[in-house]
């Protein structure tokens, strides 16, 4: 059984991550990027974890740190759990070929979950490893400090993993009844992430009042934000003041939570996976309606739309692609409003009225500015359309060379939507930064100066993916899940927020200076990128075939 | 018509897909293009539309290069490839649409009612892709491929999935669109097919044109009253022998 459920395990992986057109000559040349990839976001992680320590100390809350790091890579792993795993429990290809097979339910669940606990292992290393061994070799902790990290951070996505695929596992439950499994597929992911970030600001909105309060005690601020999650709680004090009798109980409680999720969810697991495998797909039986289906368009304009509808129709791509963008800035600021709000309840203040005093201070508007372009370009990090922009067509890439539109235009066609989704990004944050936190007006449309030819540039990263498409694949989850070409948005968008806060912060570049250095260069940039895809052309394309 | 002159493709270093191809479609004829899997229809059809480069020679359409000249080659061809799955996710008349607007297709209204009128998929058109059958979904990448009339077809398998009725409608199209002047270049397995419609053939084996011309010449060169399976048999065999 042991070894079933190990093979099972293997594949499964293997199904979620991309496995590529398999041409060795070139694997080492990609593993070198993604090696250099990983390298730079871990040196990026690593900066941002030095700074946020030197704040904690500061404060007198070093042990926070190491919370606060527990606590994200609970919350990151519920969230993006709930985003992958139905496509790794109930749309991957292989499901129906494994059904007549002669597999107990328990191997395939424990596979499964197996699985999905791998994929948050690779988002752990980089946003829980490599935080805590920044805290572990600047606060001089001793050899087993490490071992017990390891440990810690092998446990504690399993109870989130179990949470998110429990939630799925029941939404999905009613797919035997639902003939448009399409629509279930990104209801269900809608759902649970709203039930989710439902249960994040509840907590938040409780917690607050005592974090202030924890403030004035040394490390008091540990303790309260391990309340957010037990598990967060013993990882941390297994960390902070090495309790064997934490780790220990963090270990049972996390392998209790999967084998009880294996005992008991393999009927509710079936249930759903046999009624999606079967339920219908929707087919309408309204014709045509004569007068204005037959719409003739610009070409550009009939490409783009066929573009868009490609990102919107198949859900994979509205969930992982389209729905981050919408939820993460709302999410993050509401949640930052509504503790900033609580925060000021005791002074009799809104939120507002603290901001506009703020505001009102000279030296505070270009600060302000910095933040601000500090946040929208983070918030542009969950934008990922341009990196599958051709991967995502599979085989109907090739169309792309038969038909009479030059090969540049078709390329500029397809970033148009990473464009507008990155724009809408931007325009999303700086309506909320405006109407929750009051940001002035001249503030907000220097950032939007900046931000406008940004978007657009970041929509040539479509460059990258016609350097090495991966048109080969089975199921659209392997074109956007562990691709690790979607760590360059992130990447990017760090490096933006990094270059901002050394403008701003060291250099103390006024709005005007920035808004003109920034944009300047941008723009620059997409005029280079513009010729060289002209002059390019059907070379860019080689990769196509 | 379409030309190949001296066309050649390789994958890898030392071996050929596709070696010295020399060969014309002319006008008003329906050319089959045959071959075991692996011969090199697909490379051949692929560089002729496009998809691929072309390593030596060249590939002309109505006289334009197809690497020298691509937009004026592809307006001149319409291209159905050997696999339907294309845009699931679009409506059919989406797609149609589509089509239209990229060859900028005038009366696209009478001519789309017509095209899948005559496919039996007018009444699936306001449905995603997704949802047809496999010979549905023959049925729209054909009449995208049609649409804008071109005087080229191009077709890679288009029988595959198919049902009697439509396979027979796309045989008399083919028929009509040859006799109007105009050339059909199709590979396929069917070997009854090809020997019903086509008026020349091409046999292709690991990358060489081992015959072109018409079923009479073939019978002529190599065994008389058999079948152009058995003729394609024998050729492919001693092709195979003689490497």
């Amino acid at each position: 059984m042991l070894r079933r459920i190990f093979s099972l395990t293997r594949l499964f992986v293997r199904s979620a991550f991309f496995s590529g057109s398999g041409q060795k000559k070139r694997k080492w040349t990609r593993i070198l990027l993604y090696v250099i990839l990983y390298g730079y976001l871990t040196v990026v992680m690593g900066i941002f974890a030095k700074y946020l320590l030197g704040v904690m100390q500061d404060l007198r809350q070093p042990q926070a740190f190491v919370t606060l790091i527990l606590l994200a890579n609970v919350m990151l792993t519920l969230f993006t759990t709930i985003i992958s795993s139905l496509n790794v429990l109930y749309f991957s290809e292989d499901n129906a070929a494994l059904l007549p097979m002669p597999i107990r339910p328990m191997e395939m669940v424990a596979g499964r979950l197996n699985a999905l606990l791998v994929i948050e292992y690779m988002e752990e290393l980089l946003l829980g490893a490599v935080p805590l061994g920044v805290y572990a070799v600047l606060t001089a902790q001793p050899w087993y400090f490490y071992i017990v990290a390891i440990l810690v951070l092998l446990v504690l996505p399993i109870v989130p993993v179990m949470i998110a695929a429990l939630l799925i596992m029941t939404l999905m439950s009613t797919t035997g009844k639902i003939r448009n499994k399409k629509a279930v597929q990104a209801v269900t992911t809608v759902i649970s992430l709203v039930l989710a970030m439902g249960a994040g600001f509840l907590s938040s909105s409780q917690q607050s009042e005592d974090m202030i309060i924890s403030l004035v005690r040394p490390n008091g601020l540990a303790t309260v934000l391990g309340k957010y999650m037990p598990t967060v709680q013993l990882g941390a004090s297994s960390l902070n003041r090495f309790s064997i009798a934490s780790l220990l109980l963090l270990i049972l409680v996390s392998v209790l939570a999967y084998l009880l999720m294996i005992l008991f969810s393999q009927k509710l697991y079936y249930k759903g996976m046999v009624g999606s495998l079967f339920s219908s797909s929707g087919v309408s039986k309204k014709k045509i309606n004569e007068q204005t289906a037959y719409r003739s368009s610009s070409v550009a304009s009939s490409y783009i739309r066929k573009e868009i509808r490609t990102y919107f129709r198949k859900p994979i791509y509205l969930v992982q692609l389209v729905l981050p963008c919408i939820i993460m800035p709302i999410f993050m600021a509401v949640i930052f409003y509504v503790s900033l709000s609580n925060a000021m309840k005791g002074d009799g203040m809104s939120v507002a009225d603290t901001m506009r005093i703020l505001y009102g201070e000279n030296d505070m508007l270009p600060i302000v500015f910095y933040v601000c372009l500090m946040v929208q370009f983070f918030s542009s990090m969950y934008s990922f359309l341009s990196c599958v922009a051709i991967s995502k067509d599979g085989h109907d890439a090739a169309f792309m060379k038969t038909i009479p539109v030059p090969f540049y235009k078709q390329v500029i066609y397809k970033a148009v939507p990473d464009i507008l989704m990155t724009l809408f990004i931007y325009v999303l944050v700086g309506v909320l930064m405006a109407v929750l936190f009051v940001v002035p007006a001249k503030v907000l449309l220097c950032s939007m100066a900046v931000c406008i030819p940004y978007a657009v540039l970041h929509g040539f990263i479509i460059l990258l993916d016609l350097k090495n498409p991966k048109l080969q694949w089975n199921n659209e989850m392997e074109v956007v899940k562990n691709n690790m070409r979607t760590l360059i948005p992130v990447g990017i968008g760090l490096g933006n927020v990094l270059a901002v806060g050394l403008c701003g912060f060291w250099l103390n570049m006024s709005i005007p200076v920035m808004t003109a250095v920034f944009a300047g260069v941008y723009i620059v940039l997409i005029i280079l990128l513009f010729l060289y895809i002209r002059k390019a052309d059907l070379k860019l394309a080689d990769h196509i075939s | 018509m379409i030309e190949f002159q001296n066309v050649s493709k390789s994958y890898k270093k030392g071996s050929k897909a596709v070696d010295g191809l020399n060969m014309t479609v002319n006008n008003g004829e329906i050319f089959g293009f045959l071959g075991p899997n692996g011969a090199g229809k697909s490379t051949t059809i692929r560089m002729l539309t496009g998809i691929l480069n072309i390593d030596e020679g060249k590939i002309l359409c109505d006289g334009h290069d197809i690497t020298a000249e691509p937009m004026a080659a592809k307006r001149s061809f319409g291209y159905v490839p050997d696999s339907p799955d294309q845009f699931l996710s679009m409506k059919g008349i989406e797609y149609l649409n589509f089509v239209a607007d990229i060859y900028d297709v005038a009366d696209r209204k009478e001519k789309i009612r017509t095209l899948t009128q005559k496919f039996e998929i007018f009444d699936a058109l306001n449905n995603q892709i997704e949802s047809y059958s496999h010979g549905m979904r023959q049925k729209i990448v054909i009449c995208g491929a049609l649409l804008h009339d071109p005087d080229n077809w191009i077709l890679d398998e288009p029988m595959t999935g198919l049902d009697p009725r439509s396979a027979y409608d796309l045989k008399e199209m083919m028929r009509q669109h040859a006799d109007s002047g105009k050339c059909v270049f199709f590979s396929t397995h069917v070997l009854d097919v090809a020997e019903k419609i086509c008026d020349r053939v091409g046999i292709i084996h690991n990358g060489k044109l081992l015959f072109v011309g018409t079923l009479q010449e073939m019978r002529d060169t190599f065994k008389e009253n058999t079948s152009l399976e058995e003729l394609f048999l024998e050729i492919t065999e001693d092709a195979q022998t003689n490497i």
